[in-house]
């Protein structure tokens, strides 16, 4: 393996509200080596976005941060102002969701383009205007002369997102953390923009991390994917392997939960019941436990810790007592169908639905 | 594409922040300054109303008129608390007599711009086309004059009585209020139910009256206190110029007009009904804001 | 030659708006302006003409022998004037005419012959006259004002909005009324004056927002601001005489002085009147430029650019300053009218002869062909104003479309 250009430790984030702290993330820990794609796949309200600002040291003025970050061997924590002011933007970068506000509306691309360049780097104006046509060019907006002139909303969603991407490489970042780059676009331009950064991350040998709540684009795209959910990564593992050999059920759910075109056509989406937790006053136990096909009295009391059993390989780890797969497992279900409801109460045939 | 799960997740979200909107100790703050404006203008309204029914036999007023060869432009004391003015008037009793005219004034000509401002942005937002351009064009000619000269104007060139003070200051609210509502009718007649409602043919008239008016009436209550506070000003100016209703009538700003003749020995002519005017407008336009962001989810969220 | 440039500078204006927006859009918000304008200042003539006094005041009127309408005249002319001089004013100004000639003959004689008539019918003095003399004083004075509250509002907005999104230094809630309180107990035992005790406390609620940061500092600004629009022009503007002009001795009420006395004299002439129609259009531009700020504040576009590593400053200055100060520019013109009421007020309270203070006499003595003009103009000045903004705006930023709904 090559360098290591992220690792997390043990990172925390609260938010203090009025109504009382809040947990958005919760102990993750994980490491990415250089050129590699790491994707963060999880439900809205996951807590994937506050870890991806956390990561770019974007969080809001309540939030509190704890555990350590590195980034191309540099802990940020040991970062001087002085070094920390040309750190994040440059060494690291970011693509947002939405590229309709992504935009200042009232700012011309090509001045949006080269303030980072401008700011950072210290070029020369005609330099930057150069570098920021080059940018364009690279990925692939045609006639970059004439857009550099134009205001976002003359563009189309596509393009905006292109040139946001652009605007993240601007300063050629080692680490890319694409939040739901795609969410907002059509299906059809959904492709063309993953296959650009996949392309710009080869080219320039960038780690990325890619937020997501498609496990499909993650399949596609990742090498190695962390499932999140309620703050705290599920199951992680190479891609292969997770799917391969799934074990944690909510895994399982979210994949359930999305349009599998391996499967027959008419297969029924079984989308999953209930609600996230309250992360203002988060269950004592495992936080998927109420909504859980395998939850078992000791899943409400106790929260499982992110480990490798036996069966799979060595970075390949799930957070759960009664791992899919597994004996154990197995019987969870079976005990849970018997009784037509799981340990937190929810009726079996709504978790489980008409497969039954 | 859609994901259940995700929507799922989105609907707890917006439920998790209502919670922790109304959860205790959010609001509390504001609801304490809420209640001080309240209990402010309760206070003001109801000894003005006393005054007005008792007069004299209340044993804190005395005549704002009689004369007092002992406090010759006396400050502030326990016996006259607003002080006395160059007769040793008692200023407390001429300021809770001046009320009457500027309080009254003010919810008159509030209730006059929200009867007939109101229902001209009503039917000018809903049923719009030639209603809606002359409403605008009357809103556009009235409001390019600036407010005090044209109730300067209206008096002069009529008579200080109090029916044209309230005429002048109307012609101040009803465009003005007329322009509010109407705003916010084009908003609700945009919404779904409306157009609903229109498909399902029921009668505009009635779709107006049943669906619309309800939707605009937290507007229109939110500033119908904020009209009056800007409505008690413009009086209070008025009668600071010496424009307003003719003496002997007493208000506020004629109280404050005396003070400054000789303002180095009756400063506390000025600064008591200053302060008191200041609180009242101050008190009315809180509640409003306050009214406003609670009837305005998008205000609200910020 | 002022005119003559002031003309060339509003053609080339409305050339570059034809140009850029339209010539059909430019001559829809023209026309939409002048028709306004026409009816504002018809509007004004018919109420004159509708209002001459009441019947038996007519009837005595005739008994004198002058016209039944010659109420305004008798008054302009003062208790001695003579029959004939009241049947010249009563010919002069045209009130035996109906409405329609009335306003033609005003109009005709303000657009064609370029004649603003008379400032005081009395003693002859006309209005170009009386305007070269107090105009520059009133014009002094907005011009002062507004640069004063832009200069208090902008930074105070600004920093108001980024605190907001801020944590601030957690300083406890209690400490600012108990040191109010202490200050109070201090000063009224001390025997401080109660204008100074108040400037005291404010200072100090200043400088305890201003340390402790964060959401805090911003609503206390925003209340303060709240505080300031609720006090009416005339309470400030006596208080602060009071403070600055007879309790000490600060500020004299020594008059007016022009340019040409040396701008120090200039300045010391008109600060306080400025300062408190500043004040008083403070905490509009304040609160305004704020919460549009703090909206600007939460777009992703800001997410972005912080993502990017642009500083702080950058991003306020940069980012969310610019869509901001549009709002900020329409309502500096819609101020306009708020400006024109404060100035008879200040000049009022001041005693500074502008044309606040003008008008003022000028209506004591029914000059009502002068306040008709002078209404005029204003309205003129007003409509016209925010027409251009109005059409600027559109022509400055192309994602607004023309919007005649609002």
């Amino acid at each position: 393996m090559t360098e290591t250009m992220l690792k997390v430790e043990n990172l925390a984030v609260d938010f203090s509200t009025p109504a009382g702290n809040l947990r958005a993330v919760d102990g993750v820990s994980l490491e990415l080596a250089e050129g590699e794609t790491y994707a963060i796949v999880g439900e809205s309200g996951s807590g994937k976005s506050v870890f991806s600002r956390t990561l770019i040291n974007l969080l809001a003025g309540n939030g509190k941060r704890e555990g350590s970050i590195e980034i191309g061997g540099r802990d940020i924590d040991t970062l001087s102002k002085s070094e920390a002011k040309h750190f994040f933007g440059v060494d690291v970068a970011m693509v947002f969701q939405d590229p309709m506000t992504s935009l200042n509306p009232v700012k011309r691309i090509d001045a949006q383009l080269m303030e980072a360049m401008r700011y950072h780097l210290k070029v020369s104006k005609s330099e930057a205007r150069e570098r920021a046509i080059a940018l364009l060019k690279q990925v692939h907006i045609p006639s970059p002369e004439q857009r550099m002139r134009q205001y976002p909303h003359e563009l189309s969603g596509g393009m905006r997102q292109r040139v946001v991407i652009a605007m993240a490489l601007a300063c050629e970042p080692r680490l890319l953390i694409a939040d739901e780059p795609t969410t907002a676009l059509d299906v059809t331009v959904q492709k063309s923009i993953l296959d650009l950064l996949d392309e710009l991350r080869i080219e320039r040998k960038m780690s990325m991390i890619l937020i997501t709540h498609d496990l499909g684009v993650a399949r596609g795209r990742a090498d190695r994917i962390g499932v999140m959910y309620a703050g705290r990564l599920m199951e992680v593992g190479k891609t292969d392997d997770l799917f391969a050999d799934m074990r944690h059920p909510y895994t399982q759910a979210l994949l359930q939960s999305i349009p599998n075109p391996a499967k027959r056509s008419h297969t029924r989406l079984q989308p999953i019941p209930g609600r996230p937790p309250n992360l203002l006053d988060p269950p004592q136990g495992c936080a998927f436990a109420a909504r859980c096909r395998h939850a078992q009295p000791d899943c409400l009391n106790a929260k499982p810790v992110l480990e490798g059993t036996s069966g799979g390989s060595d970075d390949h780890r799930w957070a759960c007592f009664h791992p899919v797969g597994t004996p154990d497992g197995d019987a969870a279900l079976k005990a849970n169908l018997e009784a037509g409801a799981n340990a937190g109460g929810m009726s079996m045939k709504e978790i489980v639905g008409e497969l039954v | 594409m859609t994901n259940v799960a995700q929507e799922i997740a989105v609907e707890s979200q917006h439920a998790a922040e209502a919670q922790a909107a109304s959860a205790p100790g959010a609001g509390k703050k504001r609801n304490v300054v809420f209640s001080l404006a309240v209990a402010w203008l309760v206070l003001v309204v109801v000894l003005v109303l006393l005054g007005w029914i008792f007069g004299e036999s209340l044993p804190f007023l005395r005549d704002p008129d009689g004369i007092n060869q002992d406090a010759l432009n006396a400050g502030p004391s326990w016996k006259y608390p607003f002080g006395n003015a160059s007769f040793g008037e008692d200023v407390f009793s001429q300021v809770v007599e001046g009320g009457r005219i500027s309080l009254f004034v003010g919810f008159a000509v509030t209730a006059i711009g929200i009867g007939l401002g109101g229902g001209m942005g009503l039917i000018a937002g809903y049923y719009r086309g030639w209603v809606d351009s002359l409403v605008r064009l009357i809103i556009n000619v009235t409001l390019s004059i600036p407010a005090l000269l044209l109730v300067i104007f209206i008096v002069t060139i009529r008579n200080q009585e109090l029916t044209t003070v309230i005429f002048a200051l109307s012609l101040l609210a009803i465009p003005a209020l007329a322009r509010i509502v109407r705003a916010s009718t084009l908003q609700v007649a945009d919404r779904e139910f409306v157009k609903a409602a229109e498909v399902l043919g029921v009668k505009r008239s009635k779709i107006l009256l049943r669906e619309v008016l309800p939707n605009v009436m937290p507007t229109l209550v939110s500033f119908a206190f904020l009209t009056t506070g800007i409505i008690i000003v413009v009086e209070g100016t008025l009668s600071f110029l010496g424009l307003s209703v003719e003496p002997p009538t007493l208000t506020w700003g004629k109280v404050i007009a005396e003070g400054r003749i000789k303002f180095a020995d009756t400063p506390h002519m000025v600064a008591m009904p200053g302060l008191v005017i200041f609180l009242t407008v101050l008190s009315l336009n809180f509640v409003g804001d306050q009214l406003l962001k609670r009837f305005d989810i998008r205000e609200a969220s910020l | 030659m002022l005119f003559i440039l002031l003309l060339i500078a509003f053609a080339a204006i409305v050339a570059w708006i034809v140009y850029s927006a339209g010539p059909i859009f430019a001559l829809k918000r023209f026309g939409g302006a002048l028709l306004v304008l026409v009816l504002v200042t018809f509007g004004v003539s018919a109420m004159l003409s509708f209002t001459t006094g009441d019947e038996s005041t007519k009837q005595a009127l005739e008994e004198l022998g002058v016209s039944r309408n010659a109420q305004p005249c008798v008054t302009a002319l003062g208790t001695g004037a003579s029959v004939e001089n009241v049947n010249e004013c009563v010919e002069d100004r045209g009130l035996d005419k109906n409405v329609f000639a009335q306003y033609a003959d005003w109009a005709k004689q303000l657009v064609i012959d370029r004649d603003l008539g008379l400032a005081f019918y009395k003693n002859g003095e006309t209005l170009s006259d009386t305007m070269k003399q107090r105009l520059p004083r009133t014009a002094w004075l907005f011009l002062y004002s507004q640069l004063t509250a832009l200069f208090l509002a902008v930074p105070l907005g600004i920093w108001s909005a980024y605190q907001a999104g801020r944590g601030g230094r957690g300083l406890p809630k209690w400490a600012l009324p108990a040191g109010v309180g202490i200050l109070l107990l201090i000063g009224f035992f001390s025997g401080f004056r109660l204008t100074s005790l108040f400037a005291i406390v404010i200072a100090f609620a200043a400088v305890y927002s201003i340390f402790a940061g964060g959401r805090l500092a911003d609503n206390n600004t925003n209340f303060l601001a709240f505080a300031l629009l609720s006090i009416p022009v005339f309470v400030l503007g006596e208080t602060l005489r009071y403070a600055f002009a007879i309790e000490r001795d600060i500020y004299q009420l020594t008059g007016y002085q022009p340019w040409s006395e040396g701008i120090g004299e200039h300045l010391k002439s008109i600060w306080l009147p400025t300062l408190v129609l500043g004040l008083a259009a403070t905490p509009v531009y304040l609160r305004l430029l704020r919460a549009d700020m703090i909206q600007n504040l939460q777009q992703d576009f800001v997410s972005v650019a912080k993502a990017k590593g642009m500083s702080n400053s950058h991003i306020l200055l940069r980012h969310v300053l610019r869509p901001s100060t549009v709002t900020l520019i329409t309502v500096l013109g819609l101020n306009i009218a708020q400006l024109v009421n404060g100035a008879i007020v200040v000049e009022f309270i001041y005693d500074l002869d502008g044309m606040g203070s003008y008008l003022i006499a000028a209506f004591a003595r029914r000059e009502f062909f002068a306040v008709q003009t002078i209404v005029a103009l204003v309205a003129a000045l007003f409509i016209l104003t925010n027409t251009l903004i109005d059409v600027l705006y559109t022509a400055v930023d192309p994602r607004v479309k023309a919007d005649d709904e609002r």
